[in-house]
């Protein structure tokens, strides 16, 4: 499942994870190339957001190595892994409420990738416009619905020009026509930037309607990797949402 | 917006002008108002080094008066035992009251990398208070070259008036005001509200918390230190009890608090407040005036939780 080809933007190794006696993770193997929006899908507490806290290094692997452009990131503390060029945002949102869409969107900008003036606030900008959220620059983000929160988590996310983002349940709260525009942005980044997405996710179908690539993790074992076909008819999937077929 | 930020301007240029004009209008060396404004000036100065590193950052801070003390000790020191040369004009020294800032914030970074990275929230709040008692020990117990608990007495022949105080106070005053508009407009500011409102996020953003927290607990550090410099001249007798009393650590905390902390003015306004009610209370209830202000800054906090500035915008919404 490793591949080792050059064209690969992140590589996990051999992860374990262990909370004391709790086995949350274990030999998780992934490799993600450029470009390419990857489902990660599984029951509730299968270590879905455990993955994406030990790539942005919020913890450490008890075992195995993580890599990011060729480099290994297993050990940097967690803003260097931002100024690699890891952008991620949270399952119950993490913006700013007591600065401005447009400040929020500045602080992506400004320390994502240690730029000053001009250039960060013309990346904010940017980014707040591919989300749709320009015009609201001025308002103040505890005044905002959820959904424009969590879209101004991805503009904070684009502000920091990195190569891959993790969108931890970015669907999460919002209703069909908001589902709708946030998918369009993730296709709007993706074909403007050039940018990957590993995309924790919890509603199977939209997931395997969009990604050209899907993996399902079930207590902490990656049991299946690879198109939305494949997933859907392997058996292992289907008995870890379904349970075990009657005998 | 534009017309309120030239008349803010314009209000704070105007009781600057003001405050310049003041003693020239009053006898300088009898008035108890010059005593009373000096202290005021260098309560903001403490209270906009809290503001800095407990409003803006959101690291509360209980140990303000170790660096408000090891300021007036630096100054003190530097001055009993000549460590600037022979020659040298000891009174109102610019250079010694800059290292006199500098000497805490040095203290503030070697103390602070290991407070701040193992210690959040109540437990750094405990660990500071901890810092300044250490301190207190270190001079009580320094010998000859801190003067034990008796202190140093500073010569205090170069006293000629009390106008040097009242300026130098008054320009320390604005330049730590004016410090933290800058400081809060640049990307350090940026980084001291995010990681006060949510340092997960803050630090997956690419902040570098424990770096930016230090660097806020130094600046919190200079300015604390550079007022104790001051009020070390002033006094002439720097001993563990005037400067490293703990009211220097709470006062620029209920100053901040009850002005509005967090803001370029809710301090200065806390702090000019806080004097005029120990003042008054001082006068009228000689014996239990802790009590009158005490009950006073639960009633304030009780009807103004955002402090004297928020109530403008509170009564504007309701």
């Amino acid at each position: 499942m490793v591949s080792t080809s050059k064209e690969e933007l992140l590589r996990l190794e051999g992860i374990y994870k262990r909370f004391g006696g709790l086995e949350v993770l274990q030999d998780i193997n992934i490799s993600i190339g450029p470009e390419e929006i990857v489902g990660l899908i599984g029951p509730n507490g299968a270590g879905k957001t455990t993955i994406f806290n030990l790539i942005t290094s919020f913890y450490r692997p008890t075992q195995g190595s993580i890599f990011f452009n060729g480099k290994n990131i297993t050990r940097l503390s967690a803003h260097k892994v931002c100024h690699r060029g890891i952008a991620r945002t949270f399952q119950l949102v993490r913006t700013f409420s007591k600065m401005t869409v447009m400040e929020n969107a500045m602080v992506g900008a400004v320390f994502g990738k240690t730029q000053i003036g001009m250039q960060a606030s013309h990346n904010a900008a940017e980014a707040l416009e591919l989300v749709g959220l320009a015009n609201k620059k001025d308002n103040l983000v505890a005044h905002l619905t959820l959904s424009d929160r969590r879209m101004l988590e991805i503009a904070m996310a684009l502000a920091s020009m990195p190569s891959l983002i993790l969108l931890d349940e970015p669907m999460a709260g919002l209703n069909s026509a908001e589902i709708g525009n946030l998918l369009k942005v993730i296709e709007k980044a993706r074909d403007e930037r050039k940018l990957s997405f590993l995309w924790i996710e919890h509603k199977v179908d939209e997931v395997l309607d969009f990604c050209k690539r899907v993996m399902v993790l079930d207590y902490g074992v990656l049991i299946a990797d690879g198109s939305p076909e494949e997933i859907a008819n392997n058996s292992k999937v289907i008995e870890a949402y379904l349970g075990e077929p009657s005998a | 917006m534009k017309d309120m930020k030239t008349f803010y301007t314009g209000l704070v240029a105007l009781i600057v002008l003001g405050l310049i004009v003041v003693p020239f209008s009053v006898n300088v060396e009898r008035s108890y108002l010059i005593y009373f404004l000096f202290m005021a000036f260098i309560y903001v100065v403490i209270a906009q080094g809290w503001n800095v590193v407990g409003g803006y950052a959101g690291q509360i801070s209980l140990g303000q008066h170790a660096f408000f003390g090891l300021g007036a000790y630096t100054t003190a020191m530097f001055w009993v035992h000549g460590l600037l040369g022979t020659g040298a004009d000891y009174y109102f020294n610019p250079l010694l009251m800059i290292l006199s800032g500098i000497v805490p914030a040095i203290v503030a970074i070697i103390v602070g990398i290991p407070l701040l990275s193992r210690l959040r929230g109540d437990y750094f709040a405990l660990g500071s208070l901890g810092l300044g008692e250490i301190i207190r020990v270190f001079f009580v117990k320094g010998g000859d070259i801190t003067g034990a608990q008796d202190g140093l007495h500073l010569p205090s022949g170069g006293y000629e008036s009390m106008l040097p105080y009242y300026f130098v106070g008054l320009l320390l005053a604005v330049l730590a005001t004016v410090g933290v508009y800058f400081i809060m407009r640049s990307r350090i500011g940026m980084a001291f509200r995010a990681i006060n409102e949510d340092e997960v996020s803050a630090s997956s953003h690419g902040i570098n918390i424990l770096y930016y927290k230090i660097l806020a607990f130094a600046v919190g550090a200079f300015f604390t230190g550079v007022a104790g410099s001051l009020y070390g001249i002033y006094i002439f007798h720097v001993n563990p009890d005037s400067v490293l009393n703990i009211n220097y650590g709470l006062y620029p905390i209920l100053m901040c608090v009850l002005g509005g902390s967090a803001t370029i003015f809710g301090p200065v306004i806390g702090s000019f407040f806080m004097a005029g009610v120990f003042v008054i209370a001082e006068q009228h209830f000689p014996m239990i005036h802790p009590i009158i202000s005490g009950a006073l800054i639960v009633l304030v906090m009780r009807f103004m939780p955002t402090g004297i500035v928020g109530l403008k915008s509170r009564l504007q919404r309701d």
